[in-house]
């Protein structure tokens, strides 16, 4: 029998969250990229318009179901109907954005739902592109409001680094699950 | 063993233009364990260490903050040193030349302490401890135990005793990894009120998704 444990992947344009995917798929992602029309919020050539999938198959058949949502805000009934499945949530933002500060709590607001019963982990990436201070005042603003949620500074091409970010939100994934048991 | 620095005299004056060396570092002591002392004794200078084969480590203490004007990746290697002077300087900060890398300071004591595995560890079996903050586990050595501690800790002050009790981790990584997190400031002592109203502590899952995943990734 199959056990699947579904973990989104969301952010606004441009955070990598396709790219998160592809580093940790053992299959060659699902995409479902378009011409990017909205060159204010990017200035990417192509963005995800409908779902990227990817999964990483365990043993005695679990599965670990990867799926990218796409970032811009048209697209949160998306979001909505896929929280009620999931078990997790890899919130990916973008140090050069305008503001991560302020797409930390728009994400979290939104995915709310999957909070309550499930985990988070935020990883900030390009990092080493922004004159910002990104990453401390993302820190911050969790510490502030959701101290259980790591966030941490990843490239998302890099598979190494992006397993670290899966075995961070496994682990409280579980510890959550163990939780609500007890409860 | 370390360039021995002259002993200071002028005993801990409030920052002034002049540098002075601080007093002599145990002959057999390795950098890590020098910086090691210096995070324990909540040191407040601003430091610059010339280590012999490497370069210069800057410590600034009021920004939170460390610089090399070598690889940050060798550092792990500058920290095993035993030959180096440690310097104090004032609280004026250059802007860091272009080849300088700048980093979080915790980063640098997370870093040092994984030198110190053998370190025994000071502090009361009971004593409640909290995760403050994760540590930026991408970008710095870690074991896939310091993941599992800091999820049990998420949320859960819990005193070395239970982390004992309830993880399936053997002292000695529960004590490696303490040692470093405290070191660093990603775990610190909490109040015993703070324990009081913490919601109960939940035992590290065993077996479960987690190590299958781990299986799979060979983690």
């Amino acid at each position: 029998m199959h056990t699947e444990h579904v973990i989104l992947f969301a952010g606004p344009m441009g955070a990598g969250k396709t790219a998160a995917i592809s580093a940790l798929s053992e299959i060659p992602v699902v995409s479902t990229e378009a011409l990017n029309t909205d060159l204010a919020a990017s200035a990417k050539l192509t963005t995800t318009v409908a779902l990227d999938y990817g999964q990483i198959t365990l043993e005695d058949g679990h599965v670990i179901r990867l799926y990218g949502v796409p970032g811009q805000e048209r697209f949160e009934f998306v979001w909505k109907l896929l929280q009620t499945r999931a078990v997790g949530l890899v919130l990916l933002l973008d140090a050069c954005a305008k503001d991560p500060v302020e797409d930390v709590d728009f994400f979290l607001d939104h995915f709310k739902e999957l909070l309550r019963h499930g985990a988070a982990v935020v990883g900030v990436t390009r990092t080493d592109l922004a004159a910002n201070e990104a990453f401390a005042r993302c820190c911050a603003r969790l510490r502030q409001h959701h101290e259980r949620i790591p966030v941490f500074e990843v490239d998302a091409r890099d598979r190494a680094q992006m397993v670290v970010l899966l075995t961070a939100l496994i682990t409280l994934v579980q510890m959550r699950e163990t939780e609500l048991e007890a409860n | 063993m370390p360039l021995l620095s002259i002993p200071n005299e002028h005993g801990d004056r409030p920052e002034a233009a002049n540098q002075r060396e601080l007093p002599e570092a145990q002959a057999s002591s390795s950098l890590a364990r020098t910086l090691a002392r210096l995070g324990r004794e909540h040191h407040r200078h601003n430091l610059r260490v010339r280590i012999a084969d490497f370069g210069l480590l800057e410590l600034h203490f009021d920004q939170c903050s460390y610089r090399t004007d070598f690889p940050v990746a060798e550092l792990p290697r500058a920290l095993s040193a035993r030959r180096y002077v440690v310097t104090a300087i004032g609280t004026h900060v250059d802007t860091p030349a272009p080849h300088c890398s700048e980093n979080p300071l915790t980063d640098l004591f997370w870093i040092a302490a994984q030198q110190l595995k053998d370190e025994a560890l000071a502090l009361p079996e009971d004593a409640p401890l909290k995760l403050a903050q994760w540590p930026n586990f991408p970008r710095l050595p870690h074991r896939v135990e310091h993941i599992q501690l800091c999820g049990m800790l998420s949320g859960h002050p819990m005193s070395l005793r239970e982390m004992r009790a309830h993880s399936a981790l053997s002292p000695a990584s529960i004590a490696a990894f303490l040692n470093a997190a405290l070191a660093a400031g990603y775990v610190q002592r909490c109040s015993d009120d703070e324990a009081l109203f913490a919601p109960k502590v939940v035992p590290m899952a065993r077996g479960g998704l987690l190590q299958r995943l781990l299986n799979r990734i060979g983690f």
